[in-house]
């Protein structure tokens, strides 16, 4: 039990909903989730698909414990091979929609194959129909929501869409549930927009069953007693969100600045999570409204807030959502780092409005500002000009020009659809290929990895592509969790990288947030598991599940020519030193790290998965 | 003359900040030769038990070491309880 044992396969091109077991023998491998799709993907999906044509699949998928009582249960992930990198996507959301899905009796839905003409997926239960969506082509997430929720006249309706921009082919769009719950990156939004389906509308229910009600109860009490007792999952989340970190990362000097030439920010505290709290001039209100809590959180830690009503993002637009004028979803820190200083923006109230958009129309905003970022480092070189940008003066700290380009990225429009492209075919278009802060064509978070040594190794051999949430040694590095390491270092990192890719493979394949990690081990997980499902679940399976689940998308981008070759950073983090603050004259030492990640792993020099380790791990 | 530095306190410890404060999330602090990390801790009255990360010009203090931690003439010092995100 925990799982349901049943998948919804959709094949658009032959217009059919076909219920079909779930494979449990690789459920065992794989538990769920991130681990058991990326499974799907590797025996369904050639590595050398085409990621926008129909031979592409996409998997939303639950984990064994998604929809039960344990903290942060309401995890869904998207799997699919991604348009931005071509190598394995997964994007994993909150909100209400990976619960819904599962108390509707499904641990996965499968969308492959091709629409003829736009559509929608509802799921009612076992009642699986596709549905004309052409009165909500072109609308935004926000618009289709509203209307599907007064087509079916439910108000409980759980709702994933994409906005405009995953159906214009921005390459980094995102699917957006619960009007801002994202699973953001990787552009998983632009293959549901290749497939022509604008939304999944979901209402469930059947509920959940575990293994063992009892054990599972005093499983998910302890453990929900752990992050309520942890200061950061109990205290430091619920009230100042991700956007704390801001101004702990720019004193110590990590703070992308200017698509990554410096690593402080001048205005960090004006877009901080502290700042968030002060009260505004024009109506004596603080950006801040209130935390907001994911199903069965105990943590709470995401944002509503308001935009400043005297702002000039909401002045004189008639067209725009009402959301824009009261409460609606963010800021969270890794918008406002890629929106605001790495192009330099310090005005709060831009930053929210463009989160907002982000949310409205579908995108990830770390992709979109670090492409904002490097657009406004060639034009301030002189490589494109307002000829290029169709009239905006895109120099850094120009608020109104990130808007501008934020609203027709949205819209796939004019300058937007080359923006919305990402910053390594942006770049490369222009001759100037070494501005793009990519790892496999996928932007950088927020993170210098010159002053933060292990996310150097992180994003290098992501395999998703440059990325926070593969390897969080920012934990380590610079907030002591669980223990404190020298961010300036490196040695030790790659032990430490791997310890923290395998553990978040297994929390990813779970059907729990990875924010829990900041108080719980798998020591705490895997009690929860033992008592949701069949079988023995110990620390020590999920962490060789872990370690399986990242040699499995290694492996599968090994095979579409992303393997040892993609593990590399930009010219500028190896080779142009920190000009400022405590990292100052510091490069990313890479090359000193990788070896020793690669003989860790049991992968051979140049970075291939050796047969013995795939003997070792049954792959 | 008296020298000075910047104190900065984040998240919930701002609520130790002096109501004057001007800067960002911070204030000036007098010091003079023997002043440490530690004497400047007891001084304000910041909760021992809710400091968890301190910065002095944005290199990490360790718990163990901080305490004794000279100050000089235009230091930064940062101070916040357990924090975390991403």
């Amino acid at each position: 039990m925990s799982w349901t044992k049943k998948v919804l396969r959709i094949n658009l091109t032959e217009g059919t909903c076909t219920p079909e077991p779930l494979n449990m023998e690789w459920a065992e491998l794989y538990l769920g989730q991130r681990g058991l799709a990326t499974k799907y993907l590797t025996e369904e999906v050639p590595p050398t698909t085409d990621p926008l044509s129909p031979e592409n699949t996409m998997y939303m998928i639950t984990g064994p414990l998604t929809g039960t009582m344990a903290s942060t249960a309401g995890r869904y992930s998207v799997v699919t091979k991604s348009p931005l990198t071509g190598a394995v996507a997964c994007s994993n959301s909150g909100g209400f929609f990976g619960n819904e899905m599962k108390c509707a009796g499904w641990d996965m839905v499968i969308l492959e194959g091709k629409s003829p003409t736009p559509v929608y997926i509802s799921i009612n239960d076992d009642k699986a129909e596709i549905l004309p969506a052409d009165e909500i082509w072109g609308k935004s997430v926000w618009e289709a929501d509203e209307w599907l929720h007064a087509k079916h006249q439910d108000p409980q309706l759980r709702i994933a869409a994409i906005g405009v921009s995953g159906e214009k082919g921005v390459l980094y769009s995102a699917i957006i549930n619960d009007l801002h719950r994202a699973a953001g990156r990787s552009g998983v939004g632009t293959v549901m927009g290749s497939k022509n389906v604008k939304a999944i509308a979901l209402r469930g229910s059947k509920g959940v069953t575990v293994n063992d009600p009892k054990a599972f109860f005093e499983a998910t009490t302890a453990a929900k007693k752990v992050l309520a007792e942890n200061a950061v999952t109990g205290e430091g989340l619920p009230a100042l969100g991700t956007q704390v970190l801001m101004n702990v990362i720019n004193e110590m000097g990590a703070q992308p600045t200017h698509n990554y030439k410096e690593s402080v920010f001048a205005g960090a505290s004006k877009i901080s999570g502290e700042a968030m709290l002060e009260a505004r001039d024009s109506d004596g209100k603080p950006n801040l409204t209130r935390n907001a809590g994911c199903f069965a959180c105990t943590i709470s830690c995401g944002r509503i807030s308001t935009i400043d009503p005297q702002h000039f993002s909401v002045q004189n637009k008639e067209d725009l959502h009402p959301s824009y004028h009261g409460n609606s979803g963010g800021l969270e820190y890794e918008a406002a780092w890629a929106l605001g200083s790495d192009t330099g923006v310090d005005d709060l109230d831009a930053l929210t409005y463009a989160q907002f958009v982000c949310n409205e129309q579908g995108l990830d905003p770390i992709s979109l500002g670090s492409t904002i970022a490097a657009a406004m480092e060639l034009f301030e070189e002189g490589v494109i000009t307002t000829e290029d940008t169709g009239g905006i003066e895109l120099n850094f700290g120009n608020a109104e020009a990130m808007i501008k380009c934020t609203e027709l990225v949205a819209k796939g429009e004019g300058f937007g659809l080359e923006l919305g492209q990402g910053s390594a075919r942006f770049c490369e278009k222009h001759g100037r290929p070494e501005l793009s802060m990519t790892v496999r064509g996928q932007e950088f978070p927020a993170y210098d990895p010159r002053s933060i040594q292990g996310m150097g190794l992180g994003y290098a051999t992501s395999n998703r592509g440059a990325c926070h949430l593969r390897g969080y040694t920012v934990a380590s590095e610079v907030l002591g969790i669980p223990i404190k390491t020298d961010p300036l270092e490196t040695e030790g990192k790659a032990g430490l990288q791997i310890a923290f890719q395998n553990a978040t493979a297994a929390f990813d394949s779970a059907g729990i947030c990875i924010f829990t990690s900041f108080a719980w081990s798998l020591e705490d997980v895997a009690p929860q598991l033992d008592a949701a499902c069949e079988g023995e679940w110990t620390v020590e399976r999920l962490s060789e599940i872990g370690e399986r689940v990242w040699n499995l998308e290694r492996l599968y981008n090994d095979a579409a020519g992303l393997g040892g070759s993609a593990d590399k950073l930009p010219p500028r983090m190896v080779s142009e030193a920190v000009t400022s603050g405590p990292a100052e004259g510091k490069v990313n030492g890479l090359d000193k790290m990788l070896p020793e990640y690669y003989a860790e792993r049991g992968w051979s020099p140049e970075g291939d998965v050796t047969a013995e380790t795939k003997a070792r791990l049954g792959l | 003359m008296s020298k000075k530095i910047t104190v900065k306190l984040f998240a919930s410890l701002m609520k130790f900040l002096p109501v004057n404060s001007t800067k960002s999330h911070g204030f000036d602090y007098k010091i003079d030769e023997t002043t440490t990390v530690g004497y400047l801790i007891d001084d304000l009255k910041l909760p021992r038990n809710v400091i968890h990360i301190v910065l002095l010009n944005g290199v990490y203090l360790d718990a163990e070491t901080r305490d004794e931690t000279p100050l000089n003439e235009g230091d930064t010092l940062g101070f916040w309880p357990p924090v975390a995100g991403g």
